[in-house]
This record gives C-alpha cells, structure tokens and sequence, in this order.
C-alpha cells in the first residue's frame, strides 16, 4: 500500500511576495534537513512563483510525498486570457520533442527582454526539463475567470 | 569605483565585488521574484568596472538554488563580463557546484556554452 505524506499545503487568497518567500524558504530548510531531492525544491521555485504571476484570487500549493514519488501541484484562479496563454505555452512545450527542450531554455535565456518584463518565460521549460516531462497543465473555465492547475512529479526512474 | 556588498537575504545570495580588481563573489540562494530589478546593483558594477582602469576580475559563483529569471539574469552577467574580456580586461569564471548534484553542474555547462571566457567548473 502506498503511502503519501504532505511536504506542505497553503492554502488562500492573495498570496504575498513576503508569504511565497516564507514558504519557499520553509521548504528549502525542510528538504535540506530531511534529505529531499534539492530538484524538488527546484520544480517549487518555479511553479510558486508561477502562482504569484497568474493568480487573482484563491490558490492552492500542495507538495505531496509518495512512496518513490513527489508530487508539486498549485491551482489558482486566473484571468481568462492569461490563463489561455499560459495553456498554450504548455501545449508548445508538450509538442516538442525532449532533446529540443534543452536548446528552446538556452534561446530563451539568450533572448532579448521587453522592458517590464516579470520573467524569462523559462519557467515551464524547465518544469518540463526537471520533471523529466511528467507534468501538466490544466485550465478549467468558470463564468468570470479560470482555474489555472499546474502539477509536475519527480520519480525514481526520471528525475531523483 | 566601489564595493559591492549585499548580504544574504531570505532568497537572494551574498554578494561582495571588490572596489576595483580582484576577486567577486556570489553566493547562497537566488531566486528573488523579480530577478531583474535585484541584479540591477550587479549590473551597474560590471558597467563601472568595464570603465576601470584595472579590469581583472574573478568571479566565484556559489549558488546552491536559483530560479529561471536568475538564470537568464546570470548569462546577461557572463556576457558582460565577456565584453569586457573583448575590450581588454581579464576576467575569469568560477562556477562552484556540490559534486553530489548533477543539475548544479549542468546548469554551469548550460551557462558556460557558447561563452568566449574561462568558465571553471570547481566541485566541493
């Protein structure tokens, strides 16, 4: 029988600079001192901050221990246009084939960004990368605004 | 032109550039949300060093953690420096990685590729 154990759970509305700071720096102590895989952490960093781009209302951060697994998993509400461009910056990750995932990161880092722009566009290449592609994205419409979930585990066989 | 001090924040690594040549360093974590805004400090050093009369420079990265915005944040730092090694000044590299973490290396193969300076990769 498999076993889950809860790495961390947040849970709310509005989430802070300040409070995804805290949180992410809670976990980094927790699998350094519990002896996590630092990749874990990794995929956090990057699906947290996420939350704090896209998200307008309440939001979920789970990170779940499984027996040989983790799972990284965050839902939030998001506009509907952002959340649209985020599914189909996901679906263009998703159709490209792995070998080439590596070189689209290295262009982008490369490239060249607009003035005020709030990140490298990197992030879900790199949830792909470091998931070894066991990862999804996931919008689900609502009258007003959408639910953004993004989840990506790490397994013994890929990525640990 | 100055030091560069910054300490090491919840999410951001310590950072100390000397007042001209020598040896830099970064280190601990870097994953600040806003990674452009904090490495402007970084940035605006490398502009006043590549004015320098002295531009020798060794820069000793030791992160454990850094999140994407960084990592582009990083190569814009790297090709800097570059440019400065194309206009005459010596500057070197140092990217410190645990040998027990195979991504940390490979992010500094990632970063060094491509790159038209010395690029060390050191395990501790």
């Amino acid at each position: 029988m498999s076993k889950e154990t809860r790495l961390l759970e947040w849970e709310g509305e509005g989430l802070s600079c300040e409070a995804a700071t805290l949180i992410l720096a809670g976990l980094k102590d927790q699998i350094e001192r519990d002896g996590h895989p630092r990749r874990l952490f990794r995929i956090a960093v990057e699906m947290v901050q996420n939350v704090r781009l896209h998200s307008i209302g309440p939001a979920q951060i789970l990170i779940l221990q499984h027996t040989g697994s983790y799972t990284v998993r965050t839902e939030n509400l998001s506009d509907p246009d952002a959340a649209i461009r985020l599914l189909e910056h996901a679906n263009w990750i998703n159709a490209m084939p792995e070998e080439e995932v590596t070189a689209a990161i290295q262009k982008r880092r490369q490239a060249h960004l607009p003035p005020g722009s709030r990140g490298a566009g990197i992030g879900l290449l790199e949830i792909r990368r470091l998931s070894a592609s066991n990862w999804a994205c996931k919008v689900i419409p609502g009258p007003d605004q959408y639910r953004l979930v993004l989840s990506a585990t790490l397994t013994h066989n890929s990525a640990l | 032109m100055n030091e560069l001090r910054i300490p090491q924040g919840t999410s951001t690594p310590r950072v100390q550039f000397p007042a001209g040549a020598g040896t830099a360093w970064l280190e601990g974590a870097c994953y600040p949300e806003d990674a452009f805004t904090w490495f402007r400090p970084v940035f605006q050093w490398v502009e006043d060093f590549r004015k320098s009369p002295q531009r020798q420079l060794e820069l000793n990265i030791k992160l454990d953690y850094f999140n994407t915005s960084s990592s582009k944040c990083l190569l814009d730092l790297f090709q800097h420096l570059q440019d400065c090694r194309a206009e005459g000044g010596e500057v070197e590299v140092r990217w410190h990685y645990c040998e027990d973490d195979p991504d940390l290396r490979e992010s500094g193969e990632e970063l060094a590729d491509g790159l038209r300076i010395p690029f060390q990769l050191v395990a501790y």
